[in-house]
């Protein structure tokens, strides 16, 4: 059973493998799977929550928000915190700024 | 804005490398934006299998590190509310590029979902507000491509995103 607290991520995705109709041998308890996800907010990765896991998941101070294990180590090696949200609104910006003022090709 | 569906029925997958262009119908399918200020979000994926004999597949939904070429085609897309005013551009889906198939990412995967394609289906639906998002018309945001790394199931499934 997975207990929420502070350190775990609310409000969650939903991940299921189900294999009871599969008519082939299979290790003992694993013709269903069934797990929470949720989306790191840096890079959009899916993380399946592992109810057998111990060590506290990341929240980034930045964003508020839980973020995968990849994004924790560059999080902690000093690297800003950018969402996948702020990237998309970058780039989006960018793509509408230079088509309305598109840059000057020179020879 | 509009939800769509994008569908592929009976596909037999063929395993992919990482980095390497998908083979035409040997994969369910690649969504890719398509325009430059475009925007879509993943929020369900399902994939039911169909073979007729045990056939262990790691299917993988991951952004394409080089998109694809050409106009996609084979595989379905609708929009899921019939009433809506569909938007100008829509996302190209299909698992058949007129140039060149999408090269998977090797590090961008973005959802992992192995099953037993002998019955066994395979579903994630993302929690609101947390869809995967694809966005612009070059690499690695633009396109998703949903494979098998291993394993060459028979599989039928649907992605259910909306345009942003």
């Amino acid at each position: 059973m997975l207990i929420l607290n502070d350190s775990q991520p609310r409000g969650l995705g939903y991940y299921e493998i189900d294999n009871r109709l599969t008519n082939a041998e299979m290790p003992v308890g694993q013709r269903h799977f069934e797990a929470d996800t949720y989306t790191c907010s840096h890079c959009n990765a899916v993380v399946v929550l592992n109810p057998n896991r111990v060590r506290e998941r990341y929240k980034c101070n930045g964003c508020n928000h839980h973020i995968c294990d990849d994004c924790k180590a560059k999080r902690l090696m000093g690297n800003p915190c950018k969402t996948m949200k702020q990237a998309i609104e970058e780039s989006m910006e960018s793509a509408a700024r230079h088509a309305e003022f598109p840059s000057i090709i020179l020879p | 804005m509009a939800r769509y569906i994008a569908s592929w029925s009976a596909v037999t997958a063929a395993a992919l490398v990482d980095t390497s262009a998908a083979v035409n119908a040997a994969y369910p399918g690649s969504l890719r934006s398509g325009g430059a200020t475009l925007q879509y979000r993943v929020n369900e994926v399902y994939i039911g299998g169909e073979d007729t004999a045990s056939t262990p597949c790691q299917m993988i939904l991951a952004r394409a590190s080089t998109i694809s070429v050409g106009a996609l085609s084979v595989g379905n897309i609708a929009v899921a509310d019939f009433t809506v005013t569909a938007p100008g551009t829509v996302p190209g889906w299909g698992n058949t590029a007129a140039t060149s198939g999408a090269q998977r990412s090797s590090t961008l995967y973005l959802l992992q979902l192995s099953l037993n394609t002998f019955g066994g289906i395979a579903r994630w639906q993302a929690r609101y507000g947390e869809e995967l998002t694809a966005y612009g018309n070059t690499a690695t945001g633009a396109e998703m491509l949903l494979s098998s790394k291993v394993g060459a199931g028979k599989t039928s499934g649907h992605i259910i995103f909306e345009i942003v």
